[in-house]
């Protein structure tokens, strides 16, 4: 199953909406750092909302993908945390650090618009 | 020749023949004890007809001659007599000790029974004495029992108001959520800390989450690992967490304790840590 990805603007918006397989996982990785080279997208958020587990594999994908794709110019903005994910994922010790997070889409929008206004050059481009 | 050769009764003979008497007996010597605190919940009919319920199950029991065990199921009706009379006696104050001695007294009657049926110390008196005993000896227990179970729902369920009671969560003002924490903290606390900060950052779209620790007295290694595992856990629902109140003390275990709070917004009193909630939601006090 692969996760559909979005084009808003220079934004890119996926949500996953069922527990991937490590190898589905690692398909939505290659197609997002792609699909972000390819549209030189300004930034990408992943909603999470439907996962209702997020084991350690799928923490370091996203964890990982975040990092990736920051390094091809975009910001990322990871939403929809469930609270129990957040403390399996605590207890698991397995933060995602560097990651920005945000509590629903609308949030996340937000904040990912207010980085990229906030990055050098932005207020020429 | 003929009292001779006729064997002698046993216990559930005795009882079932003289069981008005003992139960008149029983009745009087609780009733009448001093400082007996009976008299206060009970009328003295009452009181009796409670006896006389227990001394017919007991007989009922009895009949199968079989008293070395009360876990069997003769003796289940006793038992659970035995059981509501310790219930709604604790109900009233009273202590186990004053429950028990009612299985006391009716081993002291039952046992001056058995001797004038006997009138000797022969073996088959000793047989039955010790039967005896080993029966009033497990219901004493179940006696004992009772108000320990009693006691021990009584402190789950005020450690269950306590867990309640110990963690509100205040919503401070749109997106923003006040943790105060009050009290030790322990691990179960500890985990319910962060169920509820997340659970009140989802239920209010809370973009900043205030954690005061002001009444937590000790802070240790342990409780700021907590912290920072509910810090870390509402980051990754998109929230700010503040922590406000750490006491000097507090301040000086955790530097020297080498832990390491990282990014971590800290002020040093509620005041100024919703001033910063403000500031971080885009608005601010003003005074006027």
């Amino acid at each position: 199953m692969r996760v559909p990805i979005l084009k808003l603007g220079d934004i890119l918006l996926t949500s996953i909406q069922m527990d991937l397989t490590d190898s589905d996982a690692q398909q939505f990785q290659n197609d997002v750092l792609h699909m972000v080279h390819e549209k030189n997208a300004k930034g990408l958020i992943i909603d999470i909302t439907a996962l209702d587990v997020v084991d350690s594999y799928m923490a370091r994908i996203l964890n990982d993908t975040a990092h990736m794709v920051r390094l091809l110019g975009a910001e990322v903005v990871l939403c929809g945390m469930r609270p129990a994910v957040a403390i399996t994922l605590v207890e698991m010790g397995r933060e995602l650090i560097g990651v920005d997070t945000a509590l629903n889409l609308e949030q996340g929008m937000e904040k990912l618009r207010r980085r990229i206004a906030g990055r050098p050059g932005a207020a020429g481009g | 020749m003929a009292t001779e050769t006729s064997p002698k009764r046993t216990l559930y003979e005795i009882m079932q023949k003289n069981m008005p008497a003992i139960l008149s007996e029983w009745t009087n010597a609780l009733w009448n004890a001093p400082q007996s605190r009976i008299p206060e919940i009970l009328t003295e009919t009452q009181f009796r007809q409670e006896l006389e319920k227990l001394i017919k199950a007991m007989v009922d029991a009895l009949r199968y001659e079989q008293y070395e065990d009360i876990h069997q199921e003769e003796f289940a009706p006793v038992v659970a007599l035995l059981h509501e009379m310790s219930e709604a006696y604790a109900r009233y104050g009273f202590r186990a000790g004053e429950i028990a001695r009612h299985i006391a007294i009716l081993r002291d009657i039952m046992q001056q029974y058995l001797q004038r049926e006997y009138g000797d110390v022969s073996d088959a008196f000793g047989r039955q004495l010790l039967q005896m005993n080993k029966l009033m000896d497990q219901l004493s227990a179940v006696v004992f029992e009772s108000f320990i179970e009693r006691h021990e729902r009584t402190i789950a369920e005020q450690h269950r108001m306590l867990m309640t009671l110990s963690t509100p969560v205040i919503r401070l003002w749109d997106e923003i959520v006040l943790l105060p924490l009050v009290g030790v903290i322990d691990s179960q606390r500890a985990q319910q800390i962060i169920e509820k900060l997340l659970e009140a950052i989802v239920r209010y779209e809370a973009r900043v989450a205030i954690l005061d620790v002001t009444g937590v007295p000790v802070i240790d290694t342990w409780v700021a690992q907590h912290i920072m595992k509910t810090v870390t856990a509402a980051h990754m629902l998109g929230a700010e967490v503040l922590i406000t109140g750490f006491s000097p003390e507090a301040a000086q275990t955790l530097v020297k304790l080498d832990v390491d709070f990282g990014n971590i917004i800290t002020r040093g009193t509620l005041q100024a840590g919703v001033a910063t909630a403000f500031q971080l939601i885009g608005r601010q006090i003003s005074v006027s």
